[in-house]
Formats: C-alpha cells, sequence, structure tokens
C-alpha cells in the first residue's frame, strides 16, 4: 500500500491586521490569528487524491500550536487515515529549520514513499521547509507544482509545474520523493461542516513528544515592521466634469495625453 | 465527483434524506404531493430546472436519487417561496425539499459551485460571508453621530437587540442603511444595542442551501452569544435572518422574539410621523421581499412607512406581494449569480428591474440588504440608473426625518 504523508501548517490570517511585538522582533503571536497555510490545503487535496486514485493511506502532519484541531478534524472529515501531532509548546510557528529537523526524524518511521507540503509559507523565513525537508531526508524534491500522476511507470510519477508564460512542464520524479505543491489538480474540496464535527467527536490524534528541538539558524532577524506608508492614493472629488478636468490634466501632465 | 462513503453510509444519508424531505414542518408532508406540477410552473427559475421541485419528489419516491444530486437543478433554487406558497397541498417545499436533496449531495461528496463553497467557507471561519475580520464589525459606526452601546463591551439592559447582519455592517453601500437605521432608532427613543465584534450570521442562507452543520454550528453559537444578554426584543434588516430566527432557532431551543424593521417601525408610526418633515417628491415602487412578504405574509407594514412620507406616490409593480418575483438573492443566490445565470440564462434582478421601471417610478424602494446591490446593479446592466434609483425604505424615512447621511 503507498503511504502518502501530507505535512499542514498554520500561518498568520491576514484577514487581521498583524501585530509587531514590542521588541520589533517578531510578531505578536498572542494577538495574531492563524489559518491554514494556503498551499498546504491545496497538498492536502492532492494527497487525497492519490490517496483515492491509488488505495493509499493518507497520513496528515502538523505541529501542535495555535487552532489545529480544528484543521486536523477537517483533514479527518476529507478521508485522512492517520494524523499526527508534532508536539510544540509555543504560540509561534516553529521556524522552517526546526519544521525540517522534526520532520527529518519523523518521515523516516512513517516508510513513506510521498511527502507533499505547500511549496511556501509565509512563516518561512529560513528557506522553503518542502526543499529542505527533502535535502535532510536525501530525497529528490519538485516545487511549485500543480498536480501529481502515476502515469510514468517503474517507481517513477509525473508531476506538472506552470512557468510564467503559460509554459507548462513535465517532469518525472522517482519515489520517495517530496513535492512542494501549489495548487493541487482539483480545487480544495468541501466537507460539510456536520462531517467535521462528526470528526471532532471520533477522529483520534497521536501526540509525539521530543521530536522538535530548536534549531539556530546562521541568519538573524534583525527587526520586523510595519512597511511605513510612503505615497497615499488620492480621491478625485467633485462634479463628475472635475474630476474628468481633473483626470484629463494629470494624463496630459504624465504625457499619456498630448 | 462522488464522494467515497461506504454503502452502508451512503444509506443512513439517503435515510436523512427521507426523513428531512417528509417530516412535516408546517402542513403536509411530502407523501401528500399529487404531481400537479405547479410548483414546477410557478418558480421562478423552473423552466431552467432538470429537477424542479415535482420531478424531486416523483424521484425520491422511486428511489431514484444519483441523477438527481448531479444535476445542476439542485444550487438553483433562490427559496423565494413561490412554490410553497401556490402548492395546493400546502407542502413546505421551500425549506423542505431543497434542503433535503442538497444536503444529501453535499454528504455524498458532491461540490457545490465555487462561490458557494467560499461563501460557507467564510461563514464557518469567520461568521460573515466576506471573509472580512470580526474586529471589523463595526466599521459602519465610523463618523456616526449618535452613541453606539456595543453590549459586546458593557453589556446592559436593552430593550432592542439590533442585530445589524453581515450586509449592513460590511457592504459600503448598505452600511449607509444600517447608519439611517442607528439614527432613527436613537430619534425615537428606543434603548438599542449591538453586539458588535461579536455578532456573528444567523445561518439561514446556509440551511436552505443545505450545510445544516454550518447552520447548527451557528446557532449553537448564537445562542450561547444571546444567553449573556439582556434585551425585550430583537430587531433584524436582513428578512433571511429574521425568517431563521422565527422559524428555526426554536428548534434548537433558541425562542427569541424577533421582529423585522419594517414591522417594529410600522407599529411605531405614530411616532414617526412628527418627524417626517421632509417630502421626498418621488414616484416610488415597492418591492416585497420574499421572507418577510411571501413566506411570512407580510405584506402592508413596508407600504405603510412609505406611505406616511409626504410627497410619495406609491405605485405597484404588476407583480406584487404573495406575487412579486424574486430578485434572485435568497438561499445562497446571492454568491449563485454566475452559476444560475450560466445553467437558467438569467438573473432574477434583471427581470425584476424591468417590472419597477414599467411602472415609471423614480425610486424602487426595499427591504433586504441583498437588494440595494442586487437591483443598482440591474439597473445599471438596464442602463436605467439614471431613471431609477434604489434606495431602502430605512434611507427613506431617515431623509424626510432630517436624520439622512449629511443630515439630509
Amino acid at each position: 500500500m503507498m503511504n502518502i504523508v501530507a505535512v499542514v501548517r498554520l500561518v498568520p490570517d491576514l484577514v487581521e491586521q498583524l501585530v509587531v511585538n514590542p521588541e520589533e522582533d517578531n510578531l505578536d503571536w498572542d494577538q495574531t490569528a492563524l489559518t491554514l497555510n494556503e498551499s498546504d490545503d491545496h497538498a492536502l487535496e492532492e494527497a487525497l487524491l492519490v490517496k483515492e486514485k491509488h488505495h493509499g493511506q493518507l497520513t496528515v502532519v502538523a505541529f501542535d500550536y495555535g487552532e489545529i484541531d480544528q484543521v486536523l478534524y477537517m483533514a479527518a472529515a476529507k478521508g485522512a487515515d492517520r494524523i499526527i501531532k508534532i508536539a510544540w509548546p509555543h504560540p509561534e510557528p516553529p521556524n522552517s529549520l526546526e519544521m525540517v529537523g522534526a520532520l527529518g526524524r519523523l518521515v523516516p518511521t512513517l516508510q513513506a514513499d510521498l511527502v507533499v507540503m505547500g511549496c511556501q509559507s509565509q512563516t518561512e523565513f529560513f528557506g522553503m521547509a518542502a526543499a529542505q525537508l527533502a535535502a535532510r531526508l536525501g530525497w529528490p524534491y519538485v516545487g511549485v507544482v500543480r498536480g501529481v500522476q502515476n502515469q510514468a511507470g517503474g517507481g517513477w510519477w509525473k508531476v506538472f509545474k506552470e512557468y510564467p508564460g503559460a509554459v507548462l512542464a513535465e517532469m518525472e520524479v522517482q519515489l520517495p520523493a517530496v513535492i512542494g505543491i501549489l495548487t493541487a489538480s482539483q480545487p480544495p474540496r468541501y466537507v460539510p461542516v456536520s462531517r467535521i464535527r462528526a470528526a471532532s467527536q471520533t477522529a483520534r490524534f497521536e501526540t509525539i513528544d521530543g521530536m522538535a528541538k530548536p534549531e539556530e539558524s546562521a541568519v538573524n532577524i534583525r527587526r520586523v515592521y510595519l512597511t511605513p506608508a510612503t505615497s497615499h492614493a488620492e480621491m478625485l472629488k467633485g462634479t463628475e466634469e472635475e474630476v474628468a478636468r481633473r483626470l484629463v490634466d494629470l494624463l496630459v501632465e504624465r504625457g499619456v495625453l498630448k | 465527483m462522488s464522494g467515497n462513503a461506504s454503502s452502508s453510509l451512503s444509506g443512513t444519508r439517503v435515510a436523512k434524506f427521507y426523513e428531512m424531505l417528509f417530516s412535516p414542518l408546517e402542513g403536509s408532508t411530502a407523501w401528500a404531493c399529487m404531481q400537479c406540477g405547479l410548483c414546477s410552473s410557478s418558480c421562478p427559475l423552473g423552466d431552467a430546472m432538470e429537477y424542479p421541485p415535482r420531478r424531486i419528489i416523483a424521484e425520491a419516491w422511486n428511489g431514484s436519487l444519483e441523477r438527481v444530486i448531479r444535476s445542476p437543478s439542485v444550487w438553483m433554487c433562490v427559496g423565494c417561496y413561490t412554490c410553497s406558497y401556490r402548492c395546493p397541498r400546502q407542502l413546505d417545499l421551500t425549506d423542505t425539499v431543497w434542503p433535503a436533496v442538497r444536503d444529501y449531495a453535499l454528504q455524498e461528496g458532491i461540490q457545490p459551485p465555487a462561490e458557494l463553497r467560499t461563501a460557507f467557507q467564510n461563514l464557518y471561519l469567520y461568521g460573515n460571508v466576506f471573509g472580512y475580520s470580526p474586529r471589523k464589525r463595526l466599521e459602519w459606526t465610523k463618523n456616526l453621530e449618535v452613541a453606539v452601546r456595543d453590549l459586546s463591551k458593557i453589556p446592559e439592559r436593552v430593550e432592542v437587540l439590533w442585530l445589524v447582519g453581515c450586509y449592513p455592517s460590511y457592504h459600503p453601500r448598505n452600511q449607509v442603511v444600517a447608519r439611517a437605521m442607528a439614527r432613527i432608532l436613537t430619534a425615537l427613543g428606543v434603548r438599542w444595542g449591538i453586539l458588535g465584534k461579536e455578532e456573528r450570521a444567523l445561518g439561514d442562507c446556509d440551511r436552505l442551501f443545505g450545510e445544516e452543520g454550518l447552520f447548527e454550528m451557528l446557532v449553537e453559537n448564537n445562542r450561547r452569544l444571546f444567553e449573556r444578554f439582556e434585551f425585550e426584543k430583537i430587531v433584524l434588516l436582513d428578512p433571511h435572518a429574521f425568517r431563521a430566527l422565527e422559524k428555526f432557532y426554536p428548534r434548537f431551543g433558541a425562542v427569541l422574539p424577533a421582529e423585522h424593521y419594517t414591522t417594529f417601525l410600522a407599529s411605531r408610526l405614530d411616532q414617526i410621523r412628527p418627524w417626517l418633515k421632509n417630502p421626498i417628491q418621488a414616484r416610488v415602487t415597492y418591492h416585497d421581499n420574499c421572507c418577510v412578504g411571501r413566506r411570512c405574509r407580510c405584506f402592508e407594514p413596508p407600504r405603510q412607512l412609505l406611505q406616511a412620507i409626504p410627497g410619495i406616490e406609491l405605485v405597484e409593480m404588476r407583480r406584487n406581494r404573495e406575487h412579486a418575483l424574486c430578485c434572485g438573492g435568497g438561499g445562497g443566490g446571492m454568491w449563485l449569480d454566475a452559476f444560475i445565470t450560466e445553467h437558467g440564462g438569467r438573473r432574477l434582478s434583471d427581470v425584476r428591474i424591468q417590472h419597477a421601471l414599467e411602472t415609471g417610478a423614480d425610486i424602487l424602494a426595499v427591504s433586504c440588504p441583498f437588494e440595494l446591490s442586487r437591483f443598482e446593479d440591474a439597473a445599471k446592466v438596464a442602463g436605467a440608473e439614471d431613471r431609477i434609483k434604489v434606495r431602502d425604505i430605512l434611507e427613506l424615512l431617515a431623509e424626510s426625518m432630517g436624520l439622512g447621511e449629511g443630515g439630509g
């Protein structure tokens, strides 16, 4: 049976205003709402598609911070077979080195054939975790992928990438491999809330302690701050004629009209 | 796309479908359907539906639901209650057939149209269909010159708990209406309060769209929220929310005194009349929203409010009161314009604006937050935005009372 691992992460929800901590070296995580990383949502969908097509087993792995349980109930409702939480006793997400360290220790114990995760996340200050994980495991990596298929045969899988200018690429990769997903082959499926609520009653999570360890980076964050506004949009006011005249003046002034 | 459910699970879902379909809400059950087809021919989108209500019931009898749930028809009902109103057997088709078949489709893994999926997810995550921060619920009160009692900050007993609603809280055009309501309530001396950033959608549209679990979640959250506050009655701007509170919340033990603002204000007309000093010289036609109108048979209070305004000449569209054509925004239709136009060939708001234009009215008056944007857009599509203005009754009242934006 094929073993698929999908990694999901919570990231700051940009629906809310971000708040920087008083030390100006990080976000104020106690005031930061978190949401599922968008490309991880797509990675989960791609993992579900592979599982359904190849009758595989899907294990969803996440670090235990924020309201990750809600995301994991959703994953269970969608069809995840096994859910593992990596203990993480901090309000802020692990950095990408810490994440990769823990995943690098966990994944070999799961006999995984395929690891999928979002190819990027807002919290990856120290490089992209998916590529680093592949390096740590010594597995091949393909990133910014928009679909995975077992068409190549002989243990080779086909992955699809999209480049700027509507250029599509098909690549072959031998499993086991780590795939960084940008978008899934189809939009992440909607699962009714009643199923999520049912999963919250029945789903069992395995929590693994001691897997995550602090890892220092050679890169230091010197300062985190909100982008200062250096200019702003000018709202043209007045009657339609006045606004139209001002628009024409502006276009002439900028050399668009003569 | 079909789900990966086992057959036994699927069997449970079918059983739930039959329970929802054949359990009477009001009146008879769907077993009493005599297949007359009046529902299908009355439905404003029935001609475009492969499976209108009559056929869904027939297919349910035959146990052949698989094709039904894969048909676009499942997502085309806009919750106008015309089928329920006209059914000679008084079957509550809108509130039974559609939620049942949609719930079954969702449970079987059928994916709703993308726009609807987004609306559901936003409701689940943020408690509003827009996906905006709950902290921004009070933005409509910026620069409002009357005091706003935010009960989420200072819980105190109020006469009216005003549930502002998602559109009036967040949608710029509807924020004007919310401010008009705040000024009118204050002018009338009503002790009113709102829930501020704690308010969440009441959830009628997702119930109609078969998202029973989401609806239940919202009901549970709202019930717990309401229990924290003391109030005499709840007043709402959104007729769909009013309908949910009136009819479906009691099933979850939340029996709450609720009124739509049109009936609340009409009952205070004697108090309002002395304020109505500024004439509005205009020919006005009123669009009955489906929930307060056809569903709750409440047709006169909105008209009484309009007729009380000096200068207004009220004229009726050829389809009015219980026969009014829906704007197409109910039951989730608000987020399905592209889907319904693709499969139904038209937007009902584009048809309805023609009815309003036929009357020669200067103003199309409405009393539902969905309708302002729907009809303003329809007027633009018709190239008639200079001929007819769309205004909520609250805006007209506020203007006549000298309480409009900028004191007008």
